[in-house]
């Protein structure tokens, strides 16, 4: 076998192997990929979830600092609107 | 043997030639094939696959909120599940009626009815609670699935009811605010494409289609709700006191033309529509229209000061409490012969005020009217506003001139009354109110100086006597604030005719009276245990201007008006002193109780606030005479009693 035909030789075994890599490459990433759908997906659904629970808490906290609650729970503890002469306005020093 | 294997013939060549050609034909055929279905049936194929691996997917955005103007939410969606069922598909009708109607808590029949319908889809309950829907998960039934949706939430329950009014099941704003800004606060859809694997599950494949923002947008409105709240409480308390059948509390910031509250009574729940009558739902700010009563009164006074007509000194005769006008005759309940016209409006006589009213002449007065808003809508873009109603004054008899004087004979709405006594404290120019901050309303603003400023401040003046004085108004006094107001008691009309036995009482509050920062408009309607306003519809003002000022920290410290008027500094600066004074010291703080006496009465509140300790104040003035306990005593030991008898105690001049 010739200088000439032993590089040709080599060249294509090594194009075959790159074929053969590029291939599983190629395999890897479309694994990697459906992986990475999954979780995303997962994830997105994870946020929603969360988000309707932050607008459920958000709704529940307006809920419980509505003047009606406030004014409710301030009588309880004995605290009322102040009349006049009882606001005092101190000076900073 | 070696000429037998000669004989033998060699068949191998036609063998090996025989499978290749066998070979040659299945692989050619393979790749003719391959060939048909890439380049012939690739495109019909492709799509095929796509269908199967590819799936479109709608997101549906959520509702804008409602705010008020300090970012309090009025109104905003969450997410609910909500059931439906194809009937076809159910496999055991008994255990799907059970399980639904035990979890959604729905009648059995109902279910029953729903399930055996011949419709692909139907709707078993809509919206339904997180509990449910996780009993439902849980009961796993064929044929039986959840969907999402966006719920409307009022997390203030009745706070704003009608103001925000309501949307339908499917998200469809159908009255106040609500239906105003529908398209605004619609939410819209998205489309786009995600993967799906073998089993159904979607994958997610990229972000095309993502990044536009289905949600709607927002509005801000110029309520504050903690001042809403204030005004509806006060409302309901003056409401079940009085025996009343509706309430109307308006609270206007005068400097934006901004309505703080708008109250409105019987209150209705955006959260239970269903429960409610259209009765509740009416704003009645906007849409009703009542004669106001003597509450017109300090309008017609500004229009005839304006003209020249009178002076806050003019002498009027007031009959004695009994006139005659045509065939009709005009009662005073505070009878008096001559009174200055400051007087009149004072003890609020009818007959004084048609009298000036006679003297202005209708087509005058009806020019002033139209002027300050009246007979027409306010601009506000609310639905269903009504306009009044204001005659032209072609059509007005001397009787009617006489009524309309003193505020009979006219219908107005409460916004249509505040824009006028708006344009009194704006120095009288008039000015728009406003409902909504954001989105920015394009309005005419076109401001009109209706009155002068003198005579707005003559005006404000004389409506301060009102409340300051022994006018009908004082029961509406605050303790360290100067306040303007009128009382009303107008008589309405019968559904047979004429006037009838029930009335509108009402009042309109201007505070401070000088320069007015707020204006505060109560109408109470068929107050049954009093009718009058001073009673009725003046203590409602009182505590609804109270409360602002209070959530405001405006409140007057001293309990006297006089004694928080301050001077301006350009004012004093050219005046020289009679006397050298010593310049009071606030004394320093030691583990004894310094001396006081002399001091004013801030800098000894500052001393002892600085120990933790508010006194009781007692005596009026600004000087501190005598302290309890004296100087020299330790401090009281339990300070934390906040204004309890025995802690500290100063007595002024």
């Amino acid at each position: 076998m010739s200088k000439t035909d032993k590089t040709l030789l080599w060249m294509v075994l090594g194009l075959l192997g790159m074929a053969l890599f590029l291939g599983l490459g190629a395999v890897w990433l479309n694994i990697e990929r459906m992986d990475l759908a999954y979780d995303l997906r997962k994830m997105e659904q994870s946020l929603g979830r969360k988000e309707d629970l932050a607008a459920k808490l958000t709704v529940e906290r307006n809920n419980l600092v509505s003047p009606y609650r406030l004014k409710k729970l301030a009588g309880r503890l004995g605290l009322e609107v102040a009349a006049p002469g009882q606001i005092r306005r101190i000076a900073s020093q | 043997m070696a000429k037998d294997n000669t004989r033998r013939t060699d068949h191998s060549g036609i063998k090996i030639g025989f499978v290749m050609a066998l070979f040659s034909i299945a692989l050619g055929a393979l790749w003719f094939r391959t060939g048909w279905v890439q380049l012939h049936e690739g495109d019909a194929l492709a799509e095929q696959a796509s269908r199967q691996s590819l799936a479109a997917e709608y997101e549906y955005g959520e509702r804008g909120r409602i705010l008020d103007r300090n970012g309090e939410m009025l109104a905003t969606s969450v997410e609910a599940q909500s059931v439906f069922a194809r009937p076809h598909k159910i496999e055991n009708l008994d255990v799907a009626c059970d399980v639904l109607s035990r979890d959604l808590k729905l009648s059995r029949r109902d279910v029953y009815r729903k399930l055996k319908s011949r419709k692909k889809f139907v709707w078993i309950k809509r919206q339904i609670t997180d509990r449910e829907a996780a009993a439902l998960t849980r009961a796993d039934l064929k044929g039986v699935r959840l969907t999402t949706e966006h719920s409307r939430i009022y997390p203030n329950g009745h706070l704003a009811g009608q103001l925000l009014g309501f949307t339908d099941i499917d998200g469809r704003g159908r009255e106040g605010v609500e239906h105003l800004f529908d398209k605004l606060l619609s939410p819209s859809k998205a489309e786009f494409v995600v993967q799906r694997d073998a089993t159904g599950r979607r994958l997610y494949l990229d972000a095309h289609g993502r990044e536009i923002n289905v949600n709607g947008k927002d509005v801000r409105l110029t309520i504050d709700t903690h001042i809403q709240h204030a005004a509806e409480q006060a409302l309901a308390n003056s409401i079940a006191k009085y025996d009343a059948r509706a309430g109307i509390v308006l609270v206007v910031d005068v400097a934006s033309g901004d309505i703080l509250a708008m109250a409105s009574e019987p209150f209705f729940n955006p959260n239970t529509v269903r429960s409610s009558d259209p009765a509740q739902r009416r704003l009645r700010p906007l849409t009703d229209i009542y004669e106001p009563g003597s509450t017109m009164k300090p309008l017609l006074f500004a229009a005839a000061i304006q003209e020249g007509l009178i002076s806050p000194d003019t002498l009027i005769d007031c009959e004695n409490g009994r006139w005659r006008v045509a065939n009709k005759v005009i009662r005073d309940t505070h009878p008096a012969r001559w009174l200055p016209a400051h007087k009149v409006l004072r003890y609020s006589s009818n007959i004084g005020t048609a009298k000036i009213g006679m003297e202005l002449g209708s087509g005058v007065y009806y020019d002033y009217l139209t002027k300050l808003g009246f007979g027409e809508k306010t601009d506000l873009g609310m639905p269903g506003e009504a306009v009044g109603i204001l005659r032209s004054p072609g059509s007005w008899t001397s009787v009617d001139l006489a009524a309309i004087s003193f505020g009979q004979s006219i219908g107005v709405t409460a916004v249509q009354l505040a824009k006028g006594f708006l344009c009194l404290a704006n120095q009288g120019a008039t000015k728009d109110l406003n409902l909504i901050l954001v989105p920015e309303h394009m309005r005419r603003n076109a401001s009109i100086q209706v009155f002068s400023p003198e005579t707005a401040a003559t005006v404000l003046k004389m409506m301060e006597e009102v409340v300051q004085e022994d006018g009908t108004g004082r029961s509406a006094r605050i303790e360290g604030i100067t306040m303007a107001g009128k009382t009303g008691t107008a008589q309405k009309a019968s559904k047979k005719g004429g006037y009838g036995d029930q009335y509108l009482s009402s009042f309109v509050a201007l505070v401070p009276a000088e320069e007015p920062e707020l204006l505060v408009i109560t109408m109470i309607d068929e107050p049954q245990k009093s009718p009058y306003g001073s009673m009725v519809a003046a203590p409602v003002c009182r505590e609804v201007t109270v409360r602002t000022l209070a959530y405001h920290g405006q409140l007057s410290e001293t309990l006297h008006a006089d004694a928080t008027v301050s001077a301006p500094a350009s004012a004093l600066s050219g005046a020289s002193l009679e006397k050298a004074v010593p310049m009071p010291v606030a004394p320093s703080v030691k583990d004894r109780v310094p001396n006081m006496q002399g001091l004013p009465v801030r800098r000894a509140l500052e001393t002892l606030a600085g120990m933790g300790i508010v006194p009781v104040l007692k005596g009026q003035g600004m000087t501190v005479t005598r302290q309890e306990p004296p100087a020299g005593q330790p401090w009281p030991g339990n300070r934390t009693k906040e204004g309890t008898e025995d802690v500290f105690v100063l007595w002024l001049s």
